[in-house]
């Protein structure tokens, strides 16, 4: 009995060793879906093609609506050149729709590249620098807004009055829309004075860099910042009126974005 | 003689270990669907993901917006082939009306929160600096953020309307808001859902909860509160109009 002692032993530890690999095994090539591990290329490269896809869809669509808009410009322009008071509504228009950010607009600015931390682990690296310090990013905007940008947008997506840049589970929202690193900055004001301020000694950029993030800027002469796509709704807001209360209703909510029914001025 | 057969034993023995093993091995490593595996992180799948939901949500406003513009160009067209042009001036101040509310350039009331931030006033633990207890930029930018997250429709900071160009910067004792210097305590207001918005300052986990510990934090639900319009006219120096086609024309 004595001889097979060590053997018995060796034989427990072995399947012990056994069922930890496998189940190890299964753990990691059972996370497919959000999960990571072991994953088919083949689901990967059907997520990629479908994102390509999508990218090259809404980029024909983004010219469709410009040349749309153009068209109704056009439109508006030829019936103003006969009436007066509708040229004067439609200038007001115009001066409004570019304060609120939904008119693609262009200018000299600059275009910042914000990358993650080339990572130095293999696998297991489930956590982005640039989602979890989002703050840095609102810094960033909010250096810019400082040095005069007039208009910016982040991957894409126009900074306007109620932007918000928050972190929802995994990633950084912006405008309500799920964004992913890396993410480029394109911001439209005075190119030096834009440069300076976040490329300044211990300012913006450098922080960055001290978290690894990897920065990059450019400087353009002409940049294009694309419009607000979004819908912009109020619920709760409504205008204050001189007191008369004419008409002054809250959004129908239904097809319609007008809120208000009013045509006097101020 | 006995040893030597019993070490072949033990050799046999482990043999058909190694076998048995390597065959439960073999069976647990089996790639059922022969297809190429590659280790990838839980990150960049759901970034990946990430990306492919922005995209399909952008697509939509996008096929929103260019059914809402083609509506106005049936509208104005229709309206514009009329004699007479009341309509026409109607539809479009109405047009004009809702442009002026959303750029930031009315005064909107409604229920909402105020937020007032102040330096502490206790004394300093041991442990403690005197930057630990006053407010700064970064405060307020990450509490104006949060309320804007949390669906704030319109924001105004110590009566200065917060719109797409705000910007909340540090000027030492004092920090600018609109380019106009402002001192503590500041003074937050915003208009929309009270319940949400004053849930999203005083989460646990938000930032009001972070630094209620360190400075002055007080959230109001307030029925009415009453936001000024942006008061700088003109907004924009150096950005105009993007037209593709043809007549640049310069605004602004």
């Amino acid at each position: 009995m004595r001889k097979y002692g060590g053997t018995v032993i060796l034989g427990i530890l072995a399947i012990t060793i056994g069922l930890i690999i496998s189940v190890q095994i299964n753990t990691t090539q059972g996370m497919e879906g959000a999960q990571g591990g072991l994953v088919a290329v083949s689901q990967i490269r059907a997520q990629e093609t479908e994102l390509s896809q999508l990218r090259s869809e809404n980029s024909q669509l983004t010219q469709e609506l410009i040349e749309k808009e153009d068209l109704l410009r056009r439109l508006q322009e030829d019936k103003a050149k006969e009436d007066d008071s509708l040229q004067a509504i439609l200038a007001d228009q115009e001066k409004y729709k570019l304060a609120a950010g939904v008119v693609e607009v262009k200018g000299p600015g600059i275009i910042i590249t914000l990358e993650d931390p080339v990572s130095d682990e293999e696998i297991g690296d489930n956590y982005s620098e640039l989602i979890y310090r989002y703050d840095l990013i609102l810094e960033l905007v909010n250096r810019l807004r400082e040095a005069g940008a007039e208009a910016i947008s982040i991957n894409g997506h126009r900074i306007v009055g109620t932007t918000e840049i928050s972190l929802a589970g995994d990633n950084v929202n912006i405008n309500g829309t799920p964004t992913a690193p890396p993410y480029t900055v394109r911001a439209i004001g005075k190119p030096d004075t834009l440069e300076s301020a976040i490329s300044i000694r211990f300012g913006i950029l450098e922080q960055m860099r001290n978290f690894g993030i990897r920065t990059d800027l450019i400087r353009q002469d002409e940049l294009i910042i694309p419009r607000y796509s979004g819908v912009i709704r109020f619920r709760y807001a409504k205008p204050v009126e001189e007191e008369a209360g004419q008409g002054a209703q809250g959004s129908a909510g239904g097809g319609s974005d007008i809120a208000v029914v009013s045509t006097d001025g101020e | 003689m006995r040893a030597k057969r019993r070490r072949t034993l033990t050799v046999m023995f482990l043999g058909l270990i190694s076998v048995i093993t390597g065959f439960f091995l073999a069976v647990q490593l089996r790639n059922p669907d022969k297809a190429l595996k590659l280790y990838v992180s839980s990150q960049v799948l759901s970034e990946l993901d990430a990306r492919i939901q922005g995209e399909q949500q952008n697509g939509d406003n996008l096929r929103q917006r260019i059914a809402e513009t083609q509506q106005r160009i049936e509208e104005f067209s229709q309206l514009a082939a009329e004699s007479g042009s009341e309509e026409l001036l109607r539809s479009n101040a109405e047009l004009m009306e809702y442009y002026r509310q959303i750029s930031g350039a009315c005064e909107l009331t409604g229920p909402g929160v105020e937020v007032v931030i102040d330096d502490a006033t206790r004394n300093l633990y041991q442990w403690e600096e005197v930057n630990d207890l006053i407010v700064h930029d970064s405060d307020v930018l990450l509490i104006l953020n949060d309320l804007l997250a949390a669906g704030a429709e319109a924001i105004s900071l110590n009566g200065h309307r917060i719109v797409s160009t705000s910007a909340v910067s540090c000027g030492g004792y004092i920090v600018h808001v609109n380019g106009v210097p402002e001192a503590k305590p500041f003074r937050i207001q915003a208009i929309g859902d009270p319940t949400a918005l004053s849930a999203a300052m005083l989460a646990a986990n938000s930032y009001g909860a972070f630094i209620k510990d360190s400075v002055r934090f007080q959230v109001t639900v307030l029925d009415e509160v009453t936001i000024p319009a942006y008061s700088d006219g003109d907004l924009t120096r150096y950005s105009y109009l993007s037209i593709s086609k043809e007549g640049k024309e310069v605004e602004g």
